[in-house]
C-alpha cells in the first residue's frame, strides 16, 4: 500500500510539472526568456534543454542539503547553488556550443534568477525527498522545454517561412550546411507578413494566442465536467404516472 | 561564547562551505574549459578576419595600440596583397551597454569603413542587430548611422566602435607618412 502511494507522489512530481502546473502555460513563469529567446526553434529548444540541467541540479543539490541548512540562509543559500550550476552551464555551453551560447545572450546568465527555477528549490525541493525533486526538476523541466519549444517553432515558422535546423547545433548538418525545412516560403502566407513575429512583439502575440487556445480547452472541459456531474445528481423521473398504490 | 554568536557563527559557516564548495567546482570546470573558449575565440577571430580583405594574401601579426583617445580598439592587423603593400586595416574593437557585451572586427581601407564582423556578442538582442542592422550594412542595403533597428543600443554602440576604428586608421596612416 505504502509502495503504491510512494509510486503515485513520484508520478505525481514527474507529471504535474509536464501539463497540469506547466510552469509556463499554467502557472505564467519564466516570461522573460520565453519571449525574448523563442525567435527559432533551435534556441528555444537548447534554453530548454540548459533550463532543464539547471532546475534537475539545483533541485537535487537543494533537497540533499535540506536538513543542514539553517532556515535563516535558506534563499541565499539556493541563490548560490543556482548560480554555481548556471555557471557550469554558461561554461560548457561557451566551449562545447558557442553558437548556442551567442545566440541566448545575457538571458543564460539570468536563469540565476529565474522564478522557476527558485520557485520550485522554495517550495518542493526543500521540503521533499531528492528522488521526488529530482522528479520535480525533469518533469517541470520537460514542461518548459516543450511550452518554448512550441513558440519557437511558431514563431520561426511565421517569422521566416521555415524551420531551420543545424544553425545553432551544428553537429545536425546536411553537407556540412544547416538543414531548412522550407515551409510558408512561396505560399499566400508570405513571409514580409509574418515578419513580426520574429520581433519581440511577436513573442507575445503568439504567447498570447496559446494562453487563450489553453484556456478555451480548460473552459471546455470543466463545462463537460459540470455538465455530466449535474445530470448524475438530478433524480430520476419518476415513470408510474397513474399513481397507483 | 553565548547562543545567538555560537548560532551566527554556524549560520555563517555552512554559507561559506557552500559557497567556498561551489567556488572550487567552479575553478576546476573552469581549468578545462578556458582553453577550449579561447580556442573557440581564436578561431571566430580568425575566421572573421579572413571575410574582410579577398584580395589580401597574408594578414601581420595582432598588433598592439598605443593609442590614448582610442577606448573600444584594442589592437589590429594589416593586411597584405601579393605585392606586399597595405590594402587596409582590421581593427579589433571591445564596448559594453547595459544589455552585455560586443566584440568586433572593423575594416578600414583608406579611411573608409568597410565590412564589420562580430566575434562576440552577449547583448539581450543579439541576433537582432545581426539581422536587422549589420547584414543589411554589410551588403550595402543601410547606412551605419540608422541605428533603429530593433536594437538601437547595440547598433549605436557598433557604431560608436567603428567609428573609433575609423578615427583611430586615421591618426596612424598619418604617424606612417610622416
Amino acid at each position: 500500500m505504502s509502495d503504491e502511494i510512494a509510486r503515485n507522489r513520484h508520478k505525481e512530481s514527474f507529471l504535474s510539472g509536464i501539463i497540469k502546473q506547466n510552469p509556463l502555460f499554467v502557472a505564467i513563469l519564466g516570461m522573460c526568456p520565453a519571449l525574448a529567446v523563442t525567435k527559432t526553434f533551435e534556441a528555444s529548444f537548447g534554453m530548454g534543454l540548459l533550463f532543464t540541467f539547471v532546475l534537475v541540479c539545483s533541485n537535487v543539490i537543494v533537497s540533499l542539503l535540506r536538513k543542514v541548512v539553517p532556515e535563516e540562509i535558506e534563499t541565499p543559500a539556493h541563490i548560490v547553488i543556482i548560480a554555481t550550476f548556471v555557471t557550469i552551464v554558461k561554461m560548457l555551453t561557451n566551449a562545447l556550443l558557442p553558437e548556442l551560447y551567442s545566440s541566448l545572450g545575457v538571458f543564460l546568465s539570468l536563469l540565476v534568477v529565474n522564478c522557476i527555477v527558485l520557485g520550485r528549490s522554495e517550495s518542493f525541493a526543500k521540503k521533499n525527498t531528492v528522488f521526488d525533486s529530482f522528479l520535480d526538476g525533469v518533469g517541470n523541466g520537460i514542461g518548459y522545454t516543450l511550452a518554448i519549444s512550441i513558440i519557437g517553432i511558431i514563431r520561426e515558422i511565421l517569422g521566416k517561412g521555415s524551420l531551420t535546423v543545424g544553425k545553432i547545433f551544428t553537429f545536425i548538418s546536411y553537407n556540412g550546411s544547416p538543414i531548412t525545412i522550407p515551409i510558408l516560403k512561396n505560399s499566400v502566407f508570405d513571409v514580409s507578413m509574418g515578419k513580426i513575429f520574429s520581433n519581440p512583439a511577436g513573442g507575445f502575440i503568439v504567447m498570447g494566442i496559446l494562453l487563450a487556445i489553453i484556456a478555451a480547452v480548460v473552459n471546455y472541459n470543466k463545462a463537460k465536467k459540470k455538465a455530466a456531474a449535474k445530470s448524475a445528481a438530478k433524480p430520476a423521473p419518476n415513470t408510474n404516472l397513474g399513481g397507483a398504490k | 561564547m553565548n547562543e545567538t554568536v555560537k548560532k551566527y557563527l554556524k549560520v555563517g559557516g555552512i554559507l561559506g562551505l557552500i559557497a567556498g564548495a561551489s567556488a572550487a567546482i567552479i575553478c576546476t570546470l573552469n581549468v578545462f574549459t578556458e582553453p577550449k573558449i579561447k580556442e573557440n575565440e581564436f578561431n571566430a577571430q580568425q575566421a572573421a578576419l579572413a571575410k574582410f580583405y579577398p584580395d589580401a594574401k597574408k594578414y601581420s601579426e595582432e598588433l598592439s595600440l598605443k593609442d590614448a583617445k582610442a577606448t573600444y580598439v584594442l589592437s589590429y592587423w594589416k593586411a597584405f596583397d601579393a605585392e606586399d603593400l597595405v590594402i587596409g586595416n582590421v581593427y579589433k574593437t571591445s564596448g559594453r551597454n547595459a544589455y552585455g557585451a560586443i566584440t568586433m572586427l572593423v575594416g578600414v581601407s583608406k579611411g573608409e569603413i568597410g565590412k564589420i564582423v562580430l566575434v562576440t556578442n552577449t547583448e539581450t538582442y543579439a541576433d537582432t542587430i545581426v539581422e536587422e542592422y549589420l547584414d543589411p550594412y554589410n551588403k550595402g542595403a543601410r547606412s551605419l548611422d540608422d541605428t533603429k533597428c530593433g536594437a538601437t543600443k547595440g547598433a549605436e554602440l557598433i557604431r560608436a566602435m567603428a567609428k573609433e576604428a575609423q578615427s583611430v586608421d586615421e591618426r596612424l596612416n598619418s604617424k606612417e607618412g610622416q
